[in-house]
């Protein structure tokens, strides 16, 4: 078998293999609390009315890009409306794969309006892969399980699981990319105690930035900490990415990538808004399993339909 | 406030012409980046397209237009996240990239209230506006507004904060982000220091001016010496 074969068949058996389709309820359900999350905890519509002073610096291409122009906020509140339906309706599991199309559109014009008088890109809003996996979910069948009205297709189960391992690897190159990024602008001196020392008092002298100081200062005061912190956000950056080959790889980075997220919070002052995103990574359909198995209704014999095999594939009720 | 920071000086104005070349450069990169965001967004939602079109077919077109949407998604977010280009939402995603400035500079504004003393404004007194893009927003463009437009937007802006203020005394809250999370409400991306309280804890005097500092320092000088801050005034409302 030619090499170039063998790499067809090995992306074959990597995107069309069997998944479970609870693991793609649960991403449809964890990217839809995502976005509700955000919209609920900000204004973005009335971002619309903000004066034209502020607005200098968009360019037209910007506007054009997002279909956003200042001056409506009336319109943006009637369509951050319908994209909170539209969620709502991807939650409950109805008409999941309309819904999908509608909320990812219209975050896709919503989410840059918080930033666009600033930057076009408002990746750090925790509205990027909302975006990009709601969009890739309509055109699945994630609407069949964990939903009031279930879709009814009759394509096979292991058919779509290549969409979850899409937004798994959207997941993971938020890490790639940030390792990627530091290695391209500072190369691996980047990890170096020097440049750790530096950042953590960029993030903690600054008044304005501070919520918690102390143990961002401590921490600075130690090179070989500092070092250590440097190195395994590197190392954890490049590495996160094995999470999407590998489920044990998961269960570890997981919990690891929550730990990550709050250090970074505690030393950095920085919240990264995607770490809830972590929980498309966690095998739901292992979780689901286990609770039958050990939770109350364990004697009730009410597993029949939904006890997969071993590879993790839910067997569907005919 | 203002006896706390060593020097204060007037900003120059007037950019040098090489900074209007890389000014120039900036916006024609931003537009050409934009453009490029538009079509890889527009040859998204065409790949997906393609899939729930394939979806009444046979399982082998249905695959192949799977792969094109896969092949698509794989050169779109490598493209962004390699080139380090932004297309949004393919995204580059730069957490702490690069070497860390030994230098720092950030904006600050103060409100004045009917005393004359100025008082910090807490950063949810801004909303809707987000403080991690209103301040850095004030260090780069406000500069470069032409004196009218720099009353016009401050002016706006002491409203915000007065009435934020006015709502903070009355017990309603700093900022109304809160309004339907309460404590779950998503944090800003920078954390920031909550320097007003409801009620008592906000201040007691009328805003009736805004300055807008830029703020500079030296890290190591600045950890031993909190105050040493090189402060200057870009702009205040209402003009001296």
């Amino acid at each position: 078998m030619s090499a170039l074969r063998r790499v067809a068949a090995a992306w074959e058996r990597f995107w069309f293999a069997p998944e479970s389709p609870v693991n793609l309820a649960a991403a449809r359900l964890v990217l839809a609390f995502q976005a509700f999350w955000i919209l609920l905890s900000r204004d973005i519509p009335a971002l619309s009315g903000l004066p034209r002073e502020l607005w200098v610096d968009v360019a037209p291409a910007a506007r054009f890009r997002y279909l956003l122009w200042e001056g409506r906020p009336g319109l943006e509140a009637w369509l951050q409306t319908l994209a909170l339906l539209a969620l709502a309706g991807v939650v409950l599991g109805v008409a999941t794969r309309a819904c999908c199309l509608i909320a990812g559109l219209l975050l896709y014009h919503l989410a840059p309006l918080e930033t666009l008088f600033f930057t076009p890109s408002p990746w750090s809003k925790g509205l990027t892969l909302p975006v990009l996996g709601l969009l890739t979910l309509s055109v699945t069948r994630c609407g069949e399980r964990l939903a009031l009205l279930p879709s009814k297709d009759a394509l096979s189960d292991s058919e779509d699981g290549w969409a979850l391992r899409l937004v798994r690897l959207f997941v993971c190159q938020q890490y790639l990319f940030s390792g990627w990024a530091k290695l391209a602008a500072a190369g691996w001196g980047w990890a170096s105690a020097e440049n750790i020392r530096a950042w953590l008092l960029l993030a903690n002298l600054d008044d304005q930035l501070v919520a918690f100081g102390a143990p961002g200062l401590w921490l600075a005061e130690r090179p070989v900490l500092c070092l250590s912190m440097g190195a395994s956000a590197l190392a954890f950056d490049l590495g996160f990415v094995t999470a999407l080959f590998s489920a044990r790889a998961r269960r570890l980075l997981v919990p690891a990538g929550l730990f990550f997220h709050l250090a970074i919070l505690v030393t950095l002052n920085y919240a990264f808004l995607g770490a809830p995103l972590l929980l498309l990574l966690v095998d739901w359909q292992h979780v689901e399993r286990r609770q039958r198995v050990y939770g109350p209704s364990s004697g009730s014999g009410g597993s029949s339909t939904s006890s997969g095999p071993a590879t993790g594939v839910t067997a569907r009720p005919s | 406030m203002p006896g706390e920071f060593a020097r204060t000086t007037p900003r120059e104005s007037a950019p040098a012409r090489g900074e209007i070349a890389a000014e120039y450069a900036r916006h024609r990169e931003a537009r050409l980046l934009n453009v490029l965001g538009a079509a890889c967004f527009l040859g998204w939602l065409a790949s997906l397209a393609l899939v729930r079109h394939a979806q009444g077919a046979g399982r082998a077109r249905r695959r192949a237009a799977i792969r094109t949407l896969l092949l698509y998604a794989l050169c779109a977010s490598f493209g962004a996240g390699l080139t380090q280009r932004d297309l949004w939402p393919f995204a580059r995603w730069p957490m702490a990239a690069g070497l860390a400035d030994p230098r720092g500079e950030n904006a600050r504004l103060l409100a004045v209230d009917t005393r004359g003393i100025e008082r910090p404004v807490d950063y949810r007194a801004w909303q809707p506006l987000g403080f991690d893009e209103l301040n850095p927003w004030m260090h780069r463009t406000f500069p470069r507004l032409d004196p009218p437009a720099r009353d016009r937007l401050l002016q706006h802006l002491l409203g915000v904060a007065e009435r934020a203020r006015l709502r903070a005394r009355a017990g309603a809250g700093v900022g109304y982000f809160e309004r339907y999370l309460g404590p779950f409400t998503a944090p800003y991306f920078d954390l920031h220091p909550k320097t007003w309280a409801p009620g008592a804890g906000a201040p007691p005097e009328p805003f009736v001016g805004l300055r807008v500092y830029l703020e500079s320092w030296g890290h190591e000088e600045r950890l031993r010496h909190p105050d040493s801050i090189h402060r200057v005034l870009l702009g205040e409302y209402p003009r001296r």
